[in-house]
């Protein structure tokens, strides 16, 4: 049977129309109201299930920084460990240095002497090795203190020249010592010469003999030291590789691929940046490199250093226009 | 306004007189009447149906608004049947109302700006209440109220401590005893 064949009612009322119409207007609000509750009940689930999750995300978080806060407590009892030990080290090691230079007239003999020799150099390495696992903890957990003085630059040319020259000369570098500027500067001094033996045993253990020029500068704007050889270079992409490395001391195979010259340079540079300073690493990858070690002025008399402050008070550029 | 305050207002206007006297006054309001629990609206569309209610019945307003307050917490606790059930009056019910239904219906309409009430205990039976929202409608507290005392059995008295209009206002709610049969 077609559709359109149904049968309409042969009577249609009007009291028939509007009870239709009733029953349809009931209909419509039934299901407006239960269109409202799905709608409520959709927004309350919603709402838990939001709940849910802040409560997860909180548990979450709550887990992470105990984690965080474990492996802080770790961490620290492993620096106060590495940092004890280091300590502990250097007592006997000094105690062999010393035992070691007094054994010095007893032996008789060129034999004996170059054991000798042999013997304090390595304890000497052993020493420097160390000190700058020390230096690394104290980097690392924060401790590491700095204290600046009046340095009179000649006197600190005169100490690196006696500290160095016989031994260059010993492995066939001519090591000169150059002084510009003022006569004073504002320095953290035994953390400039630690980093400039460092920069200069690098250079001597590892480039190919000829000219080391070592120069130390003054101005009202800071210090700079630069250490410049005449070897063979560093490659550029190697340069930030070295100076990045923080764990040349430990694991050294940066330092090896570059024949060594990356050893302590991450420690440099930290230990520069520590005490307010920077330390950059010029090469051309062909003739020679320079290592240069800057300490503003400004920065070091207010007590707290900012890196960012550092680069713009006293970039390369210049400090050597001032020359 | 939440919409489910107009569809109770509805509910009780329909129950005390009839859908035409509904059509009627949203017609002399001048509202659309289109409400819906999940919509809100403005409250002076709420304002306009009492007062068009007042034009149309010669009740006093505060009178008319108790009144309509009052017929429309059937329609409310229909609505939310857990909101009312486990609780075991009026006073303990009206407790609920800030810590458990206004938090409840904040989880529906974020949206919503339910009143606060303050309670004081005043003796064993009566409770005083304070009532703070910037729709002043302290009134129509007032009627659902007495509204949920029918809900539970209760014959309660409220007097107006203070307020009555005011953003805040004091009621003090003493339980009078259970109405007999209940």
């Amino acid at each position: 049977m077609a559709i359109s064949d149904a049968p309409s009612s042969p009577e249609v009322t009007p009291e028939i129309t509007i009870a239709r119409l009733e029953r349809r207007l009931q209909r419509e609000r039934e299901a407006r109201r239960q269109a409202e509750e799905i709608s409520e009940r959709g927004m309350r689930d919603l709402w838990l299930a939001n709940r849910e999750l802040d409560k997860r995300v909180e548990q979450r978080t709550e887990n992470l920084v105990e984690a965080l806060e474990q492996l802080r407590v770790a961490t620290s009892a492993r620096e106060r460990f590495l940092s004890t030990l280091s300590h502990e080290m250097r007592t006997p090691l000094n105690g062999v240095m010393g035992m070691l230079e007094l054994l010095g007239p007893h032996l008789a003999g060129e034999q004996g002497q170059r054991y000798l020799g042999a013997a304090t150099e390595s304890a000497e390495r052993l020493f420097q090795l160390v000190t700058r696992l020390l230096d690394l903890v104290e980097l690392d957990s924060g401790s590491f203190t700095t204290v600046r003085s009046t340095v009179n630059v000649s006197s600190l040319a005169d100490a690196v020249r006696d500290r160095w020259q016989m031994e260059a000369l010993r492995g066939g570098y001519l090591l000169t010592v150059m002084t510009h500027g003022q006569d004073d500067c504002w320095i953290d001094e035994p953390r400039v010469v630690q980093i400039l033996n460092e920069l200069i045993d690098n250079t001597l253990t590892h480039a190919t003999p000829g000219a080391v020029r070592i120069e130390l500068r003054s101005y009202d704007e800071g210090f700079l030291a630069s250490v410049s050889d005449s070897g063979p270079g560093i490659a550029p992409e190697l340069i930030a590789e070295l100076l990045d490395s923080d764990l040349s001391m430990v694991d050294d195979s940066a330092a090896r691929s570059a024949q060594g010259l990356g050893l302590g340079l991450g420690i440099c540079r930290r230990i520069a940046e520590a005490v307010g300073g920077t330390l950059e690493l010029e090469s051309d990858g062909k003739t020679g490199s320079t290592a240069t070690l800057a300490m503003p002025t400004n920065i070091a008399r207010s007590d707290q250093p900012d890196p960012s402050d550092v680069d713009s008070a006293l970039g390369q550029g210049q400090v050597a226009s001032n020359d | 306004m939440k919409g489910v305050i107009f569809n109770a207002v509805e509910e009780a206007v329909v129950n005390l007189y009839s859908e035409d006297v509904w059509d009627d006054l949203l017609d002399a309001a001048g509202v659309s009447g289109q409400y819906t629990s999940l919509g809100n609206y403005d409250d002076s569309e709420l304002i306009a149906l009492v007062l068009a209610a007042v034009e149309m019945t010669g009740i006093d307003a505060n009178e008319l608004i108790k009144v309509l307050g009052r017929h429309s917490f059937p329609h409310l606790a229909g609505r939310y049947p857990e909101l009312v059930e486990g609780s075991a009056g009026t006073h303990d019910f009206l407790r609920r109302v800030n810590d458990i239904i206004h938090p409840e219906v904040l989880k529906l309409h974020p949206d919503a700006t339910p009143p606060e009430f303050l309670f004081e205990d005043r003796d064993d039976n009566t409770l005083r209440l304070t009532y703070k929202s910037a729709r002043k409608l302290g009134i129509l507290a007032q009627g659902l109220i007495y509204g949920a005392a029918d809900r539970f059995g209760e014959e309660i008295d409220i007097e107006v401590v203070s307020g009555l209009g005011e953003e805040v206002t004091v009621f003090d709610i003493r339980v009078a005893a259970l109405v007999p049969g209940s």
